[in-house]
């Protein structure tokens, strides 16, 4: 016996031709197999439009990807920002460093190229009190000064300033 | 744009926006997708407008259009879905029951499928529409949408 399965799918849709109708019902009428064919296609016919409406509504309800990565960017920046002011205020100056143009010992910027007394007595206000007048009464004495107190943590700024081997 | 032509837009988007944002998550799976697919139409309306001959609704001609582009973005996408194929049952595994529920048959069909699927049960839209939006004929909508639920049908509880 001939089944009607194609024409069952037409007749859910309602997009049968009026002449086929008649031999349908009267197949129908007829065919145990075609009406569970003709059930299943109306239950699927429901169930393909309930699976197709929360699906719309679950990807509406899904919270944005765009909106994640900034809620994640956020919190990232947040702690990349606490770990920045650690360390920043965790860490010790150095003591000395050298930069291009200028070379610092301690907090006192000296030029290159001038003896490190004569800048010395031109930051007179970073001395403490008695330095001056030893600076200014021997340079040979305030290197050795100078020596004797960088004997631990004589460096390559010190270097640049001061002829080691003549002092010696 | 003169406030003729700026006036049509503004209805047509408050009639079919619905419409083109469903139909383009449908096909693209994501709210955000969608919304820029909705933009993303409406410009290209505005742009190729005069190009429009009036032989489909203008539903249609943006449905059209929102399907252009959704499937120009899907197919820049490296992971595309499962189509569902003879060796699904074999290949796929089951979570939490034996048998597979027909939501997860839905959820391996193609774009194509899914789409037939969504444009008749959901939108609604005739087999007349569905063919112009699609871009085939009646009668191979008529074909695709019976072997579809053919293959829907077996996983019916």
């Amino acid at each position: 016996m001939k089944h009607y399965d194609y024409e069952l799918n037409l007749f859910i849709d309602g997009e049968l031709e009026e002449g086929n109708g008649e031999e349908l019902f009267l197949h129908l009428a007829e065919c145990n197999e075609c009406r569970n064919t003709l059930a299943d296609l109306l239950l699927l016919k429901e169930k393909s439009k309930m699976y197709c409406s929360e699906n719309i509504n679950q990807l509406k309800q899904k919270p944005s990807s765009s909106k994640s990565f900034y809620k994640f960017g956020f919190y990232a920046a947040s702690v990349a920002a606490v770990f920045l002011l650690f360390f920043l205020f965790s860490r010790n100056p150095k003591d000395t460093f050298t930069t291009q143009k200028q070379v610092r010992v301690d907090t006192v910027f000296v030029q290159k190229g001038i003896p490190v007394t004569q800048n010395q007595l031109t930051n007179t206000n970073s001395l403490t009190p008695g330095k001056k007048e030893l600076i200014q009464s021997s340079q040979q004495e305030y290197l050795r000064y100078v020596m004797n107190l960088r004997t631990e943590k004589f460096t390559e700024a010190d270097k640049l300033k001061f002829d080691y081997g003549s002092i010696q | 744009m003169k406030r003729e032509e700026e006036k049509t837009v503004k209805e047509l988007f408050s009639s079919y926006s619905d419409d083109i944002l469903n139909y383009s998550m449908s096909l693209l799976k994501d709210y955000d997708d969608a919304k820029d697919a909705l933009q993303e139409v409406f410009i290209k309306y505005i742009n190729t407008k005069d190009s429009f001959r009036g032989e489909c609704s203008y539903k249609t001609w943006l449905l059209t259009i929102t399907r252009n582009y959704c499937f120009k973005k899907l197919n820049g996408k490296a992971n595309k879905p499962i189509p569902l194929d003879e060796n699904f049952l074999r290949t796929y595994e089951p979570k939490y029951e034996d048998k597979i529920s027909l939501n997860d048959a839905m959820s391996r069909l193609s774009h194509e499928e899914y789409e037939l699927i969504y444009l008749r049960e959901y939108a609604c839209h005739s087999y007349q529409e569905m063919a112009e939006i699609l871009g085939i004929s009646i009668d191979n909508v008529k074909v695709k949408l019976f072997r579809v639920r053919q293959q829907l049908r077996k996983y019916l509880k």
